[in-house]
Parts: structure tokens; sequence; C-alpha cells
């Protein structure tokens, strides 16, 4: 398969299933689109939003490890208040997003995490939370006047642009066109959620890549063979030793678990989740 | 706000105050969408809800609104206005955000130009490219007579941003007139040949990229049972919606906005007439499935036979698809409602006519085929707006229009 830009496989995706969805008539032109992939690309395609780069050094005050602490806030947070895994995922990325773009002091770093929340459901969420709930699971450190402020901030940072790539709907379309069990899909999720935690795996990293390298990480563990298909390949665009590095840093919150860290664990400890 | 200079108030849109507004360095007139940000005044959510109250029992014939102005504000949008409103007080309301984030993808001559976002503490402001006016005052100007030529012309231009819209995986879910943005019909300098006006589709506060794969996606649900929950009684614009998501179908995708250029056609081709300007979703349903040709064929298709597992979910896509997502197509209670509504119960309240011909008489037998093929109930087998660009009623539109 030919190296595809990561927004142009990210629309491949989006139009592909559509087409399926639209099995008669087909709503949407796959035929044009294959014939003219590249005329598709648009302007955001250059942004750098699409893999982010790496930020950390730059951060006087925060680490990685206060960033994994953050976002396993985050995920209670989403878990508290039965947003989107969709709600989840953009936040997380607009908070790197921001803290690639300035400096932030710690002391800030969960009014941001709140805010990115904040954000990303009023982007993806039907009803999304309001600024008082926040303020509330914040145990009011902060403002009213705070959050509208970092979201302001947010924004700018953002360039209003919220429609990102995120490696869950990748994932969910790789499962879905391999045909994968709901089990698989379900233990693929459980790593890519773990791998939010880690800063290493949140830049440098295409989305589509990391949903690949997990959705291998689940076959292999659950002993599906072969591993990893012609069909996958097709379907990912990934061969094996694209994403070959990842797969030890993904698969290390299993073998050693956090202690501290335990909420994405939790999550999908309950039966419910399948 | 240096950088421009307000002119005059044009009107409410969906969630702020619309002006026309003249650039100072570029003496280029534009139209500025600004949704205030700061939240000192408490007393203003209780003004809105009032106002809301007080507009929403409007008549459904008449649609002669109060609101009406260019970027979309009408009594029936105003229901929807109002939990928006509320979220004002929330910072930047979603439907800004998603408006802005949609329209700095979508850059077509006939979608509004989104040019600028200026964001400051206290407000927010969009800058569009600012057009005549709307296509509801066009249609109140009109007296009941319109060009075909125009109707040809608008028509298109509508299905050609509709279509760049699709291709660019946004629904817009709200096209109705007052969406709709054009600029006059202008005449050419010799005073004889006549140059179409421009259309633009507008409002995107509705609108929704639809991801992979495409999700369970309700446009008012949540606007809806919020204001529902607070004792209102709601009137969210109906009359341009498909009789499957009418039925309450869970998902949809660009066929939504294909019924509603169907709708607009008829609209278009009798000067300004609704084609069924339902009071609440029964009388919506009911409008629509009054016109037997349009019920039969449509959830059938003219190719196959009316069953109810040609439709199942699951189905359709061998199974495979059925277990994340809810499966798409008509569910079967969709179906079924539609089989009640169209043959088992006949409405006698409502008297049917018997074809095309008298629902659009001025309409050619082309546009018609058109017409018919757009207002199709099952979603799966509505045209597409690719596919409706190359109907041969617009074979006769030249090429240097198509193109231009």
């Amino acid at each position: 398969m030919v190296e595809l830009s990561e927004l142009w496989y990210y629309r491949y995706c989006r139009i592909t299933v559509c087409y399926l969805i639209g099995r008669r008539s087909g709503h949407q032109n796959m035929v044009e689109l294959r014939s003219s992939p590249r005329e598709n690309i648009p302007e955001r395609c250059v942004q750098t939003q699409l893999v982010m780069q790496p930020y950390m050094e730059r951060q006087p005050e925060v680490t990685a490890n206060m960033r994994a602490i953050l976002v396993d806030w985050m995920v209670e947070v989403q878990e508290n208040f039965e947003l989107n895994h969709e709600t989840l995922y953009l936040a997380v990325r607009l908070m790197d997003v921001y803290l690639g773009s300035c400096a932030m002091p710690k002391a800030r770093l969960q009014l941001l995490g709140a805010t990115s929340i904040l954000l990303a459901a009023k982007y993806d969420e039907r009803s999304p939370p309001l600024v008082e709930d926040f303020l509330y699971i914040c145990d009011d450190a902060y403002s009213r006047q705070d959050v509208l402020r970092m979201e302001h901030k947010l924004l700018v940072a953002a360039g209003f642009q919220l429609g990102m790539p995120l490696s869950y709907r990748f994932l969910r379309r790789f499962a879905r066109c391999n045909q994968d069990t709901l089990v698989t899909l379900t233990l693929a999720r459980y790593l890519l959620e773990l791998s939010l935690l880690n800063y290493d795996m949140n830049v440098g990293l295409k989305e589509s890549l990391k949903a690949a390298a997990v959705l291998f990480l689940a076959r292999l563990l659950q002993g599906l063979k072969p591993v990893w298909t012609p069909n996958l390949v097709h379907h990912t665009g990934y061969q094996v030793h694209q994403f070959a590095t990842c797969l030890e840093p993904l698969h290390q919150p299993l073998v050693t678990p956090s202690n501290s860290l335990r909420v994405v664990r939790e999550k999908y400890s309950h039966r419910s989740v399948l | 706000m240096q950088k421009y200079e307000k002119l005059e108030k044009i009107g409410e849109g969906t969630y702020g105050t619309v002006f026309k507004a003249k650039n100072r360095e570029t003496q280029e007139i534009v139209a500025l969408k600004r949704v205030r940000l700061d939240d000192d005044d408490e007393a203003m959510i209780i003004m809105q809800f009032d106002f809301a109250l007080t507009n929403v029992p409007e008549p459904p014939h008449g649609c002669h609104n109060v609101f009406c102005d260019n970027l979309g504000a009408s009594s029936h949008s105003l229901s929807i206005s109002v939990p928006t409103q509320y979220v004002l007080f929330q910072g930047v309301p979603s439907s800004a955000l998603r408006e802005i984030c949609l329209l700095k993808e979508l850059k077509h001559k006939n979608i509004v130009r989104l040019h600028d976002v200026l964001h400051s503490e206290k407000k927010l402001t969009l800058v569009f490219e600012h057009c005549d006016q709307d296509l509801k005052k066009y249609f109140d100007s009109l007296n009941g007579e319109i060009d075909m030529d125009v109707v040809k012309a608008f028509m298109y231009q509508l299905l050609r941003g509709l279509a760049f819209c699709h291709s660019h995986n946004v629904l817009h879910r709200d096209l109705k007139p007052q969406n709709l943005l054009i600029n006059k019909v202008r005449w050419d300098s010799r005073g004889c040949m006549q140059i179409n006006g421009e259309l633009k589709l507008a409002d995107f506060g509705l609108a929704r990229a639809f991801g992979i794969p495409v999700r369970c996606y309700s446009a008012e649900v949540g606007a809806t049972d919020t204001l529902c929950l607070m004792g209102f009684h709601l009137v969210v614009t109906l009359w341009y919606r498909p009789p499957d998501v009418l039925f309450g179908a869970k998902l949809y995708t660009t066929s939504i906005d294909m019924w509603s250029a169907g709708c607009i056609f008829a609209e278009l081709a009798n000067a300004g007439r609704p084609l069924f300007p339902g009071s609440d979703v029964d009388d919506q349903l009911k409008r629509i499935f009054k016109y037997p040709f349009i019920s039969i064929l449509s959830i059938a298709g003219p190719e196959s036979s009316l069953t109810l597992a040609d439709h199942a979910p699951g189905h359709t896509h061998g199974g495979d698809l059925a277990w994340d997502d809810p499966a798409p197509g008509l569910q079967v209670h969709v179906v079924q409602a539609m089989i009640i509504m169209c043959v088992v119960q006949p409405f006698p309240l409502y008297h049917p006519a018997t074809s095309f011909a008298q629902v659009v008489p001025k309409l050619n037998t082309k546009g018609r085929d058109l017409l018919q093929k757009l207002l199709v109930c099952n979603p799966s087998l509505r045209l597409s707006a690719d596919e409706a660009m190359q109907h041969p009623y617009f074979n006769d539109l030249s090429s240097s229009f198509r193109n231009g």
C-alpha cells in the first residue's frame, strides 16, 4: 500500500464506512475519492496537530509523571460524567497541544485538564457538562473566570480546529474491518487508554499507528494466529515492523502495573465494559 | 473590533447577534456574528427564556417571522437556539465551536465563507462574507412568482454546496430557506442578459462532522430534552426533516440533507410555499404521507419488494457491523411505522394530491422527476447530492454556470 498522509487516511476511513452504510445508492462517491486522493487533503493537513511534537523539555515545571497523573484523573472524570471516549481522547490531545504551545505552571495543570474535557465535550457531546460541574470536581480550586479564560487560550492554541484524527476512532475502524471480536477490541481499547498516560506514546506517533499497534498487541495477547493478517495490513496500511518499537512501551503497563495510576485498570475491571 | 466598522444590525442568529460591517482597511462588507462570553449579567438567562416563550407558538402556515434574518433565526429555529443561549454563559457555545471548526475546512463558492474569528475575553466574533439576503426573505419579496431558470440555478448551487459538504464528511442537518443566503439576481451591463444569483449554505451551528464509523447523531435531542425538563413545549423545525428521522431513526447520514434539499426544491418551484409545513411531528408525517406516490414508492423503492427483512439491522451487512453501533438504514420499527402510516391507515383529514404535477405545477417533467427522487422515504434510496447534480433537469445549464 502506498504511503498515505495521516489525514488522507483518516478521511479514507471515514468515507469507506459511509460507503458501506449508504449501501445501494452510495451517498459517498468512493470511486471519485480513490481516483484523486491527494486533492482531497485539506489545509489542516499541514498542521502539526496530526503528529504531536515533543514538548516536555520546554516545560519548566510539568513532568511526564505529572502528565500521567492528570490523564489518570481525566479518565476518572470521563467515567463519572459518562462522556464518550472520543471526548476523552480529544481532551488529552487538546491538553498536549496546549502544553506544546506554552509553559504551564503545575498549579494550573488540573485547570488545563478540566478545561480540555469541557471543550472536547462541547464539541462531541450532545449535552456537555456545565462549567459548574468542572468547578465542583476541581474542588473549587479554580474560579469560573479561570475556566473561561483557559478555554479561550486553549482554543487559540488549537487554532479553533478540533476535528483531529483520534486513535480511538482508527481502532474501531480497524477492528471492524477485520471483524475482530468485542473481546479483542476491548482489550485493544484498554491498552490504548493505558497508553494515554504515557507521554512518549503521545508525541511523535501517528494516531493510526498507535491504533494498529494496540490491535496487534491485543491479538497477540489472545493468542490469535496469524497475529497480523494481509487483511489488517491492507486496512491499517501498516506492516508489523512499522510499529514494532511501540509494542514494548504499550505492553509495559500490563507487566508492571502502576500502584498510583489505577483508574484505567479499575474502569476496565468491571464486567460491564464487555 | 477596530478593524471593522459596524453598519447595522441584521438580526439574531442561532447563537448571537449579526451585524453588517465594513472592513476599515479593505472597505469590504462583511457580516459579523457576535457571541457574548462574559457572564456578569445573570438576568440575561431569564430574559432569553421569556423571549422564547412568547415567540415559539407560531402559526404553522403563516411562516412570517418576527425574527427572520439573514443568518438563520426564525421563530422555528429560535426554539433550538434557546438552549444554546443558555450555554452562552458556559463560555464558547458548542454550536459556535462546531460551526467554526467545520467552516474552517469548508471553503467553497456555495458555502458562506468564514473570513476570521476574533476572540476576546468578552466576546467571540465570527467574520463572514456578507450576502444580500436569505432565501426566506427572497421568497417573501416574490409575490408568488418565480422564474424557473432561477429555481434551477439556485437548486444546482444548493446541490453543489451540499456535495462539497458531504465529500468533506459534514452533514448540515438544518437546511431550510433561512439558512440559505443569496446574492440577488443581477443583470449585466447591457441590461438584457440575466446573470443568476448566487446561493450559499450558511449556519452550520447544528452541523456535524461524521467520524469513523458514523455514530448515532441526533440533532436536537439534547437541546430539546433540556427544555422539556424545564417544562417548555418546543417547536423545532420539522418542515425539512425526513420521515425516517421523524419516526425516530437513530442513525442517519448524508441522506438527511437530501430530503431537506427536496423540500426546498419544491418550495423554490412554488415561489416560497413550503411543501410540508407541519405543526408537530404527527402533523408533519401526515402531510408527507398524504401523497401516496411518495410513500409507497419510497418505502420499498422502485426495484425492491416491500419486505422487512430487507431493511432489518444486521441483515444488510451480514451481521458483522452490528455489534458496535446501531445498524444503519431503517430500523424495523421505523419501517413498520411507515407501513402503518401509508398502507393500513389512510388519513381522511388530508385530501391526497394525485400527482407531482399538482404539487409543483410549474416545474417541468424533468424537475418533477428529480423532486420525486429526492423525496424518497427510504434514506438509502434517496439520490445523493452528486447524483442529483447529474440529473437531466440540469442538462440545459450552461457549462460556464456549472464551472463558474
